[in-house]
């Protein structure tokens, strides 16, 4: 729009023209003239509004028939889209799972092979171990019988010489018919020098003590 | 717990939660981990909790994750569906990698589905978003706005009717 201003410049006489909404501006309140104007009510004759009601009523219905049905058909419409569509993503999901499950049936039988194996060799590997210790302990058992049957069999050796109640006047004669001087001087390389009262042996001779 | 206390605390940090890389599918409820913490053939299934659990739980806060330890003579991992059907995954003596990559094929959402999600997620990220295809058609159901003039009138300050009544 122009300015008020431009137009007052202006050199050569211009036409402006526009089209404006042929009333007051909204917020012009109502005219001095006008305050106190009551607008008269119309008059409607008995038959006529009667007439009015009944065809208003019957527009009124229609219209709420058509759009209530174009309401529902749209209603109708939407869900049949969704459910086939909800099908289909059903259906598709139910395949996927289906898929997802064989893998997975694939995955466990296979695993379960390999334990198998696993739990074989673990097996073995335990026998072989426990049957290892069995041999170990064995012969470790035998070895202690040889240890303690050799023993005996020295110990036996030994009991011919023990003195018991039978051979003990025997043994008696004999240590007194030997007597042992224990009293008897060394040398550095161990040659006993007896003397007092057992003879006299020359140095080169070595004697040991009997055992009684 | 404290910032960076404890056991590979990298665990906790946002950027590793954030790069877990598998979110189940919808129809999963319960996701539970028996293993045992010995055996040659735990160690797996035991390093699969230990790493990729906080990622799990991050990606999947409906999903209910349950670890059973030392109760079982061989790990396994079980998943409860919302239809009360369940899915067994035998993990004995398997690498908590190769364990990832068979939940990614089986019990995971697949790449395609999670790019699709993502892209439905992000239309209707924005809450200040308004009108049609939005979460609501009009600026005035949020409370504090101006309701519209068509369904309550506005105040009479306004309004021009009133407000140049005395000019």
């Amino acid at each position: 729009m122009i300015s008020h201003n431009a137009l007052l410049k202006r050199t050569w006489p211009v036409i402006v023209q526009y089209a404006e909404a042929h009333r007051k501006p909204r917020w012009v309140p109502v005219a001095k003239s006008k305050i106190y104007r009551i607008p008269k009510r119309p008059e409607i004759t008995e038959e006529e509004r009667i007439e009015l009601l009944r065809v208003n009523n019957n527009y009124k219905t229609q219209m709420r028939a058509i759009r209530r049905f174009y309401h529902e058909e749209m209603i109708k419409e939407k869900s049949t889209r969704e459910s086939s569509s909800s099908e289909m993503s059903q259906k598709l999901e139910a395949d996927d799972w289906q898929r997802c499950v064989e893998i997975n049936d694939k995955w466990n039988a296979q695993v379960a092979l390999e334990r198998e194996e696993r739990r074989k060799k673990e097996l073995a590997k335990m026998e072989e171990y426990a049957l290892a210790r069995m041999e170990a302990k064995d012969r470790e058992l035998k070895e202690r019988i040889e240890k303690a049957s050799q023993e005996i069999r020295k110990q036996k050796e030994l009991s011919k010489t023990f003195i018991t109640p039978e051979n003990l006047d025997a043994a008696i004669d004999h240590a007194l018919a030997n007597p042992v001087d224990y009293n008897f001087a060394i040398d550095l390389q161990g040659n006993q020098y007896l003397g007092r009262e057992s003879p006299a042996i020359p140095p080169k001779h070595k004697t040991t003590p009997k055992a009684v | 717990m404290p910032f960076m206390k404890g056991r590979a605390p990298i665990r906790r940090t946002l950027n590793y939660l954030n790069a877990g890389k598998l979110v189940l599918k919808d129809r999963i409820k319960i996701f539970s981990v028996a293993y045992n913490i010995f055996g040659e053939n735990n160690s797996g299934a035991k390093d699969f909790v230990f790493w990729y659990l906080p990622q799990i739980q991050y990606k999947n806060p409906d999903v209910q994750v349950a670890t059973l330890k030392n109760l079982t003579p061989s790990p396994f991992i079980k998943c409860y569906l919302d239809d009360g059907k369940k899915i067994l995954i035998d993990i004995d003596n398997k690498s908590k990698e190769e364990i990832l990559q068979h939940l990614l094929n089986t019990v995971g959402k697949s790449r395609d589905v999670l790019k699709a999600e993502a892209v439905a997620a992000e239309k209707k990220d924005n809450p200040a978003n308004f009108g049609v295809g939005c979460e609501r058609p009009c600026i005035c159901e949020v409370y504090g706005q101006v309701p519209c003039p068509g369904v309550v009138p506005l105040p009479k300050f306004m309004r021009g009717k009133y407000k140049n009544q005395n000019a």
